[in-house]
């Protein structure tokens, strides 16, 4: 570095500069370079991105969350942040280096990577046009959580959109930037997987990023981020009072969980999600009749993801082809039905495990990747079709001996749990099952625990969380989905395949085999899966109070008159109701055909052997011992929940709400700001208090205090009209003529005295004590 | 006085988006089960809505511009647009390519981008660039919503007009032009006033020297002041596309003449200033300058003129009196320094 100084040796001034240019820290000067060029505005329209960004993440992570595997021996969730962060990183650094079109590219790149690698991870690679439509039945409402390898999907498709709305944010493209985050929020609102705050969070972002990123990317002036911020914040009131959307209340889960809703519609009718609601009521109509040598339960469906207050099917259909069904490994034998529908099915009930169904139907049927058949449409009233089932009758000795060798794919598919199970259910269902030694026990045990412990109603409060902790810890009763969702849970703790199936029970058996069912047959009950064995069924709902309050219901409707509630077969004799041969609702499982329906008690088993009644009685023992527990703990956690509160510690309200109100609090103060109501107030305050500091200060403060109060009394000072000639024009007294003297007098001649300052004040202090 | 009409209120391609969502929004709840969309649709609603209210409601603006004395090129003026009314709006202008805001080299970029709340004034420091007669405005004014999805064009009239003069040369060291002028100065000092006492401001070579000698002071010859009445008629003329460079002659010429007190009369392509003297005049003459572009005179015209300055597509020529120069030999290409009202 050349060293120039001038005659007498000093600095010359560029190398002051030069000399400046080495000692500079280059991170640091940048950074406090970078902080100075930041303005109210780009942080703000920044702030917008993020939230943009965060609700879009938000649902990812609850996707991951309800999946809850690990990868490479991490957990998914970890690897997501990790995934986000690099993503963020990479483009802060690329928005400095890459041109928007290179970086563009590169976004589309990730995703193609991402969708790649899931579409890699399936067992099966689907050709284009099945992943057109699975793209198509997203996009009209199926949940990402119902995807196959929903983990690597989410991992996959995470860094496009974090990447390029961040880069795209950072370059000033805010418009383009609130396009690819809406685009992906969008996305996700389609699919249902969104919820309506989070949604509310992204929507509001992208507006306050395209308005704050407008103000930035121009000059701005005045009070113009006072009115993004007044118009952003209205948007986050709106949809809490309007609905503009049919069908849509502003909270889904409220309406869906009002009086009209019925069990059948819930569970049933539910293609591949299934929703848990509170209060259901039951339909008396007749569905259709089944002719059958056993009764059975009438199985529609299942589920194997449990997202903690609902289930999905995961994995998309195949079209039905007789020759993808196949028979359970076990020793099985092939029972026919013969279904009538008496009123339009969207589901084809038949035996566990159909193999074969009738042409009549056949065409519109698909198989699901639990195996299951599902209806493409509908089945009409006065149809009628044939299904072949293989069924299972394994003894329970066979179900002792089957062991715990699974195979991979179906723990993989069947012990998920979401994240958000608490520890406490797999502890307290580890207690339960001590002198279990084998699943079919720890099966049996908790179905008998279930039907003892619980009551039975179909009038409950849904709970929030985990559907499974509530049933377990805090709920007195339930119906069936509840009974079933917590005892595939329990048992998942352990490690046993299990999950949820739902259909309708064998309904009303009116002699030859044949069987009335109705619509409050419909019913949800658990599958186990035992190796060499294949599905067995456990009903953990107590079958009497069940039997009673769907009596009630068939008796009800005919007392009023309903046609519907009766076939030829079962209609009422003349002596009237109460002479109605009880239904007997055969909870059909293995063996069924071998003893009289009405004496059936256990549904998964009917040949009670020693095994059996051990269970039993453990757990009925352990009852005297496990209900203390849980009660206590639900009081702890009640208590704890009061300390936390009574140590100021408020329990927060989620993440995107707290986002939410604080936009809306600042949209608040913008409002404030900008109206005249605002305005006054704040003179007000700039009128009344005085912070003292230093002389000079002080009475260029008194002096604005005095200016302030004078065109509050008379009126504003015209621009041009100094300060003078104002006071002149509207006769100050001496004492307003002193302050302005005092003013000018610390302007322009040296030294300020504390008190000139004092005097200052204090004639303020008098001229405002006026009026 | 400037016209100012507001058009009616018009949804953006940004507020089309919008509403689009919106349809589909409601078609997919509608079709497909609600999901949030509601919470899409809504709060999208809201801000279409609050937005057309909000520029409903805005004040109808006037748009007004400060006038800007005309100048030299390099020199800087103030400009300030003053937009009345009430709302927010976005205000576009774009200056003349006879002046830059002086913060960018891109003529591309306009001088005022900008989203304010009005009423609002703009400061612009333009510095002059190049030769012409400019309009400035009129500016583009829409009054929109806070997120820009509604938006009222405001059709004005307002401008101001901007002139800036030929940039004139320096003049050649050997002093051609100079001395053309002085020397007619010089015959005429021979009408002897008085002398008198020498005083700094008089230059050394005024000092009578004979006298000086005779006293013990310097003492310098004055004459009478001249009544100069003669005209200096300069008739120029250019090819297409050195209007510029005949411009910045004709104004250094011209320049010259003044100083030295001659009456100016200027005859070029687009007009004739008759001869004429003092601040004003050469106002005039700076402004027909400015604005004049190429052509030709009658020769007989050019013929009759003591200066002849003909900008040809290869050189430019200079015929003073008699004889004749390129335009190299009697200027340099250096900027007169920007004193503007010198001597007249």
């Amino acid at each position: 570095m050349s060293q120039r100084r001038d005659t007498r040796g000093r600095w010359l001034p560029t190398d002051r500069l030069e000399r400046a240019a080495a000692d500079r820290v280059p991170w640091w000067d940048e950074l406090v370079a970078a902080w100075a060029r930041l303005s109210v505005v780009r942080l703000a329209a920044l702030a917008g991105s993020a939230g943009l960004l965060l609700s879009t993440l938000f649902v990812l992570e609850t996707v991951l969350n309800t999946v809850n595997t690990t990868l490479f021996t991490v957990e998914t969730k970890l690897l997501f942040y990790l995934v986000v962060g690099v993503s963020l990183v990479a483009a802060t650094v690329l928005a400095r280096y890459v041109r928007p079109r290179v970086a563009l590219g590169l976004g589309v790149g990730m995703l193609a990577i991402g969708l790649v690698w899931h579409t890699i991870s399936l067992d099966t690679i689907p050709d284009p046009l099945a992943l057109l439509a699975s793209n198509v039945e997203l996009l009209t409402g199926r949940r990402v959580t119902e995807i196959v390898k929903a983990d690597i999907w989410g991992l996959g498709v995470a860094p496009a959109p974090t990447f390029l709305t961040w880069y795209l944010a950072l370059r000033r493209e805010y418009v383009t930037a609130a396009a690819v985050g809406g685009a992906t929020l969008g996305y996700f609102v389609l699919t249902g997987d969104a919820t309506g705050m989070v949604t509310l969070l992204g929507v509001t972002s992208g507006a306050a990023l395209i308005g704050f990123g407008d103000l930035d990317n121009s000059e701005w002036g005045g009070g113009a981020p006072d009115y993004v911020a007044i118009v952003v914040a209205l948007m986050v009131v709106t949809p809490l009072v309007v609905t503009i959307v049919p069908g849509g209340a502003a909270s889904p889960v409220t309406f869906l969980g009002s009086e009209s809703t019925t069990m059948e519609d819930n569970i049933v009718s539910a293609d591949s999600d299934l929703e848990i609601l509170g209060s259901v009521s039951q339909s008396a109509s007749v569905r259709f009749t089944v002719e059958s040598e056993q009764a059975r339960y009438w199985r529609t469906g299942s589920f194997d993801r449990f997202t903690g207050d609902g289930w999905v099917r995961s994995g998309g259909e195949s079209s039905y082809q007789s020759e993808t069904l196949q028979e359970p490994p076990g020793e099985t034998e092939y029972l026919l039905q013969e279904v009538d529908v008496e009123s339009q099915l969207e589901a084809l009930p038949a035996a566990w495990r159909p193999i074969e169904v009738s042409t009549s139907v056949a065409d519109r049927i698909d198989v699901t990747q639990n195996g299951g058949l599902q209806v493409a449409g509908r089945i009409d009233s006065g149809e009628s079709y044939q299904v072949l089932s293989a069924v299972t009758n394994p003894d329970a000795q066979t179900l002792i001996e089957a062991g715990t060798d699974y195979p991979e794919e179906i723990t993989e598919r069947y012990t998920q749990l979401p994240a958000s199970t608490p520890d406490r259910v797999g502890e307290q269902t580890s207690e339960l099952l001590e002198s279990a030694e084998t699943p079919y026990e720890a099966a049996r045990i908790t179905e008998q625990w279930l039907k003892e412990n619980r009551e039975y109603s179909l009038d409950v409060e849904r709970p929030d969380g985990n559907i499974a902790d509530a049933f377990l810890f805090e709920m007195e009763a339930g119906y069936c989905t509840y009974y079933a969702t917590t005892m595939v849970t329990m048992l998942r703790t352990q490690g046993i395949p299990a999950r949820l199936a739902v259909g309708y029970n064998a309904g009303e058996p009116t002699g030859d085999g044949e069987y009335v069912v109705r619509g409050l047959n419909s019913h949800a009950w658990v599958e186990v899966y035992f190796p060499d064995v294949g599905w067995v069924p456990f009903d953990p709902t107590p079958a009497d109070p069940r039997q009673d309050v769907e009596q009630a219901a068939i008796e009800n409707a005919r007392a009023s008159g309903s046609d519907s509630v009766d076939t030829e077969e079962t209609a009422p004799a003349d002596s009237g109701p109460g002479e109605i041969q009880t239904p007997s609702i055969p909870d059909a499982g293995p063996n069924e055909s071998e003893r009289p329906a009405a004496q059936v008690q256990n549904p998964g088993f009917t040949q009670v052997t020693d095994r059996d009644q051990i269970a039993a009685s453990e757990a009925e023992e352990f009852n005297a011992t496990f209900e203390q527990p849980v009660t206590q703990s639900a009081e702890n956690t009640d208590d704890e929940l009061d300390e936390a509160g009574s140590e100021g510690q408020p329990i927060l309200p989620p993440r995107e709400q707290l986002a939410l109100g604080a936009i809306a609090l600042i949209g608040a103060v913008a409002g404030l700001r900008q109206s005249s109501v605002g305005r006054r107030l704040s003179t007000a305050v700039r009128i009344r208090y005085q912070r003292r500091r230093d002389p000079a200060t002080d009475i260029e403060r008194a002096h604005e205090r005095l200016f302030l109060l004078l065109e509050r009394r008379h009126r504003p000072r015209r621009s041009g009209e100094t300060h003078r000639q104002y006071l002149d024009a509207v006769g100050a007294d001496p004492r307003a003529r002193r302050i302005a003297e005092l003013r000018e007098r610390a302007h322009y001649a040296d030294g300020v005295s504390k008190s000139a300052a004092d005097e200052a004040v204090s004639l303020v202090e008098s001229i405002r004590g006026d009026s | 006085m400037n016209v100012t009409r507001t058009s009616e209120i018009t949804i953006t391609r940004r507020g089309k988006v919008a509403l689009v969502v919106i349809v589909l929004a409601v078609l997919m709840g509608w079709r497909f089960g609600s999901r949030s969309l509601n919470f899409v649709a809504a709060p999208t609603l809201a801000a279409l809505v609050v937005g057309a209210l909000h520029v409903r409601r805005s004040g109808k603006p006037t748009v007004e511009f400060s006038e800007v004395d005309a100048g030299f090129p390099g020199e800087q003026r103030t400009l300030s647009v003053t937009v009345t009314g009430s709302g927010i709006a976005t205000v576009n202008l774009v200056l003349p390519r006879g002046a830059s805001d002086g913060q960018t080299d891109d003529e591309s970029v306009a001088a005022i981008d900008a989203t304010v709340t009005l009423p609002h004034t703009f400061e612009l420091q333009p510095t002059l660039e190049n030769r012409g007669i400019y309009e400035i405005g009129p500016p583009t004014v829409r009054q929109r919503g806070a997120l820009g999805l509604v938006e009222r064009r405001v059709e004005t009239t307002a401008t101001t007009s901007l002139a800036v003069y030929p940039q004139r040369y320096g003049l050649a060291r050997d002093g051609v032009v100079n001395r053309f002028f002085t020397d007619e100065l010089e015959t005429e000092r021979q009408e002897f006033d008085r002398l008198r006492e020498y005083t700094p401001e008089d230059p050394l070579r005024h000092i009578h020297w004979k006298s000086s000698a005779k006293h013990d002071e310097f003492l310098v010859m004055e004459f009478a002041p001249t009544q100069r009445t003669e005209v200096v008629t300069i008739a120029a003329t250019a090819t297409t596309g050195r209007a510029d460079e005949m411009a910045r002659a004709s104004a250094t010429i011209a320049d010259v003449a003044l100083a030295a007190g001659f009456e100016v009369e200027l005859v070029v392509p687009d007009g004739v200033l008759p001869p004429g003297q003092g601040k004003l005049h050469r106002q005039s003459l700076l402004r027909l300058l400015a604005g004049t572009g190429s052509g030709s005179i009658p020769d007989s015209v050019t013929a009759e003129s003591d200066v002849a300055i003909e900008a040809g597509a290869d050189e430019t020529s200079v015929r003073i009196a008699d004889r004749a120069y390129g335009l190299s030999d009697v200027v340099t290409d250096d900027r007169r320094t920007p004193e503007m009202e010198g001597v007249a």
